[in-house]
């Protein structure tokens, strides 16, 4: 008894000695983790409760008032509704374009290779350079690209893509689909051909048709697929600064300004970092809160999947 | 259930694949025309090349500097990720 009692001290000795050996190596990594990444954070959560400004330079307590006249801040009401409506759009848009793309990308046809890559390449280049490049092809006047093939080649109107309020946000959305449903569409596309060919052909010899294979093979099985993708459309969206600082730069009259733009006005431009601190710490929780749901529903969904 | 070729799908994503190249055209063709074609011309092809821009670029924008900044910032993150994250997986398996 005693003996045994002795190996299994020395057993747990070894392992931990085996476990220390490799959690040295975490050190370094954790030491700039922290440096770089929880202290800054932590230091922002504490901002947030100060009256700190680049002009006074006070760190006086001043409470929850920094929260509080977030409310009655006109800068905010803009930004809120607009990044929500962008994120609800572009998880719900990007996902309906992404998903039949990867179904074409995994289709056999003549120029498939060619057309993966092209699909993959906005998502290579910075949102900023694709954010004005869209500015000049959707310019307002009769001499933007978009403009001209709908006077000459449709003979319609010129539609005003970046000053009028509502086709602004719209024009947001469309850019955000250019850019990102490629990049999702590979997601999907390797999801889907880790799909074991059997199950296809198990319904098709049951007489599915193409569209039951579809809903009932391919969409459960792609669910592990769909909560990543969700997921960083969600983040990327509640996040969102470059693509519409370079397509609208937050106007017209401010309703593309986004929630990050507002934490940058308030922060570094107008120097006021108690009130961005706060800003950053609503939109800490809000992320938090929204991929917290997201990913738990959705994981849920998974497991109903197999 | 071996898929034969569809040319179908040829027809309908070319000119999809159309649109998203177009904007990357525009940017390479706009960077090779002299400004008095950018100005008449603005959308098209042109057989009036010329490499004025990049000559530009290079003596007005620290350009190689601005590249380099780029090299030095990735390949480090990436080697200290590389160490790090390899460690973190193998914590992770043992």
């Amino acid at each position: 008894m005693e003996k045994k009692s002795n190996e299994l001290a020395v057993k747990l000795g070894n392992k931990l000695k085996k476990n220390l050996q490799f959690e040295l190596f975490l050190i370094p990594a954790l030491f700039f983790y922290t440096l770089f990444i929880i202290v800054p954070l932590f230091q922002g959560f504490g901002y947030s409760v100060t009256n700190l400004h680049i002009k006074t330079r006070a760190t006086d307590f001043v409470g929850l008032k920094n929260f509080i006249d977030i409310l009655g801040d006109d800068i905010i009401k803009n930004s809120i509704s607009f990044t929500f409506m962008y994120t609800l759009a572009t998880v719900v848009l990007v996902t309906a374009a992404a998903i039949p793309l990867a179904l074409v990308f995994d289709a056999n046809s003549h120029t498939k290779n060619l057309q993966r890559a092209i699909f993959y390449f906005p998502s290579c280049v910075s949102a900023l350079i694709m954010g004005f490049t869209w500015r000049y092809l959707l310019s307002s006047d009769d001499g933007g690209f978009v403009n001209s093939i709908i006077i000459n080649v449709f003979h319609g109107h010129s539609v005003n893509w970046l000053s009028d309020p509502v086709i602004a946000q719209l024009s947001n959305v469309l850019v955000c689909i250019w850019i990102a449903s490629g990049w999702n569409a590979t997601i999907y596309l390797a999801y889907l051909q880790s799909i074991p060919h059997e199950y296809y052909e198990a319904a098709y010899i049951d007489g599915a048709s193409y569209i039951q294979r579809v809903r009932h093979i391919t969409l459960p099985l792609l669910a592990p697929a769909m909560t990543i993708s969700v997921m960083t459309l969600l983040t990327g969206g509640l996040k969102l600064y470059e693509l519409p600082y370079a397509l609208t730069d937050g106007g017209p009259m401010r309703v593309t300004h986004t929630f990050t733009h507002a934490i940058v006005v308030r922060g570094i431009t107008e120097g006021n970092y108690g009130r961005a601190s706060a800003l950053a710490v609503v939109l800490f929780i809000i992320i938090m809160v929204f991929t917290y749901v997201q990913v738990s529903v959705m994981s849920k969904r998974e497991e109903k999947a197999y | 259930m071996k898929k034969r070729k569809n040319f179908f799908i040829d027809l309908i994503m070319l000119p999809l694949c159309l649109i998203i190249v177009y904007p990357f055209f525009f940017i390479v063709s706009t960077s090779l025309k002299p400004p008095s074609e950018v100005a008449s011309n603005p959308f098209g092809l042109t057989l009036n090349l010329t490499l004025n821009n990049y000559l530009y670029v290079f003596e007005n924008v620290p350009i190689l500097r601005a590249f380099f900044n780029n090299v030095i910032i990735t390949t480090s993150s990436v080697a200290l990720i590389v160490i790090f994250g390899t460690r973190l997986y193998s914590i992770g398996i043992s």
